[in-house]
Order: C-alpha cells, then structure tokens, then sequence
C-alpha cells in the first residue's frame, strides 16, 4: 500500500468541492504529478515541480509580478 | 568615431543582447511554469530590447541602410512597452485571460504595422532625426519610470534594497545618458557611460534569475 494523504483529507485542506477536486486529481494523475489512487502521493516529477513552482513564485514576487 | 569605440560599443552591444536573451528566457521559463497569461510580456519585452541592442550598436559601428537603423528605436520602445504593460495588467488583478490576450494582440500590432510603415515608406535619414531619437529616449524613460513606480509600489514591505529595482534604475540611467547625448552629439561620454550602465543593469537582473533558478 501506498504511503501519502487521504483524498477527503486533502479536500478539506484546499476547500474544493469533491468533484471539482476529483477533475484536478485525475489531469494531475495524467500529467504524472501524483498517484492517484485510494490515497494521494507525489510523484517524483510531482516533486521537482512543485521546487520548480515555489522558485519562480519567490522570483515572481521580487519582480513584483505575483 | 574611432575604431577602440566601435569595438567597444560592438561588444556591450553583443553582451546586453546576450543577458537579454537570457533573461527572456528565464522569464519564459517563468510563465511556463505558473501559465499566468500576462507574464509572457516579460519574455516578449526583453526579446524586443535583445534585438534592439544588436541594432543599436550595430548602426552605430557599420553604415546600415535607413530603414534598418530606426529599428533599434522602435524595437526597444516595444520592449520597454511590453515590460509596462506586464505590470499594467497585474495591476488590473490579473485581468481576464480574453482581456490579456487582446493587449497583447493591439500591442504586437502596432508593432508589426510601424515595422511596415517604416519599411515601406521611404523615410529620412535617422541622422537628420535627432528629434525623433529624443522622443523615444523620453517614451522609454516614461515606461521605465511606471515600471519602477509599479515595483516600489509591490515591494513597498521589503526593508531592503531589490536587485531588480536597482536593475531596472540603471537601464534608466542607460536611457536619460542616451537622451543627454541625443540632445548633444558630442557629449560621447554620455554614449560610452550608457553602454556600461546598460550592461551592469542587465547583469543584475541576470545574476538574481540565475541564482533564484539555483537555489534549492
């Protein structure tokens, strides 16, 4: 079994309806972000995107662009 | 002008076009990460000012033909539009995508339509337009000061100084030396002093995206 966070439990972490979140998941799971399955994982490109994602937020920021 | 400064202008004008490039590129990177609509005059912008930096200096170096040598005007007023316009439209919160893509479109047209204009016309010789170099100078000084505004205002919480602040005020400086040395041709020290300054403003904005690109 997969180690990693309970669906309704990250439901509740970003206050999204279970269907919409469902949509997300699965084009995440597609994009090969996540595992998706009876819990949620990052994969390891799930990974190194989010550390690609928060950089550019920082950078953004000192532009004042975000 | 002497060769020693030919060389010179032709080397700052290679270096800034590379660190352009390079932040056009690290800034496209940007946008496609996050895929906000409005950020990819960043990478336009700076493309423009890649291109207008080769011309510039190239015009200055080598005679080039007529229509050729206002390209370095236009193009970098186009750039430093863009860059102004990234900041206008995150004022606006964003702005919807449909909206964004629609400046952007006017934008790249006007851009296409003066391109046109000024090859297709049969226009004066940039020398005897030392007035028209003067409006450019003072169009780029405008985007560049809303720009600056813009930042001050989205960093007004930091205690210290922004390296991308101190970028963006030395590529002013570039333009009012340029702008003192429209107003007089032999003030060539204006010139060469606007060439340092470019280069030392695109290497700060340069060296903060490839260290915050670095950083783990």
């Amino acid at each position: 079994m997969m180690d990693g966070a309970r669906i309704t439990r990250v439901q509740n972490d970003v206050n999204l309806p279970s269907d919409r979140l469902r949509l997300h998941l699965k084009e995440m799971d597609i994009l090969g972000l996540i595992e998706y399955g009876e819990k949620l994982a990052s994969t390891e490109k799930g990974k190194v995107f989010v550390s690609e994602y928060k950089k550019v937020v920082n950078i953004l920021q000192q532009f004042g662009l975000v | 002008m002497t060769s020693v400064l030919d060389v010179l202008f032709l080397t700052t004008g290679l270096l800034s076009a590379v660190l352009a490039f390079l932040i056009a590129s690290l800034m496209f990177r940007s946008f496609s990460t996050i895929r906000v609509d409005y950020l990819v005059g960043f990478p336009a912008g700076f493309s423009l000012l890649g291109l207008s930096f080769i011309f510039f200096d190239l015009s200055y170096a080598v005679p080039l033909p007529n229509t050729i040598s206002w390209a370095p005007f236009v193009l970098g007023s186009y750039g430093f539009a863009f860059l102004a316009m990234t900041y206008f439209l995150k004022k606006r919160g964003g702005a919807s995508s449909w909206s964004v893509r629609q400046f952007f479109s006017i934008l790249a047209i006007l851009a296409v339509v003066t391109v046109l204009f000024i090859s297709g016309s049969s226009l004066p010789p940039i020398s005897s337009f030392q007035s028209v170099e003067i409006v450019f100078r003072v169009v780029n000084l405008v985007f560049l000061g809303y720009i600056i505004f813009s930042l001050n205002q989205a960093l007004r919480t930091e205690a210290e100084l922004s390296n991308v602040v101190l970028g963006f005020t030395f590529l002013s400086i570039d333009q009012y030396s340029l702008l003192l040395w429209a107003i007089d041709p032999g003030f060539v020290w204006s010139l060469f002093f606007a060439q340092l300054v470019r280069v030392a403003g695109l290497v700060i904005l340069a060296v903060f995206l490839v260290k915050g690109f670095r950083r783990m």
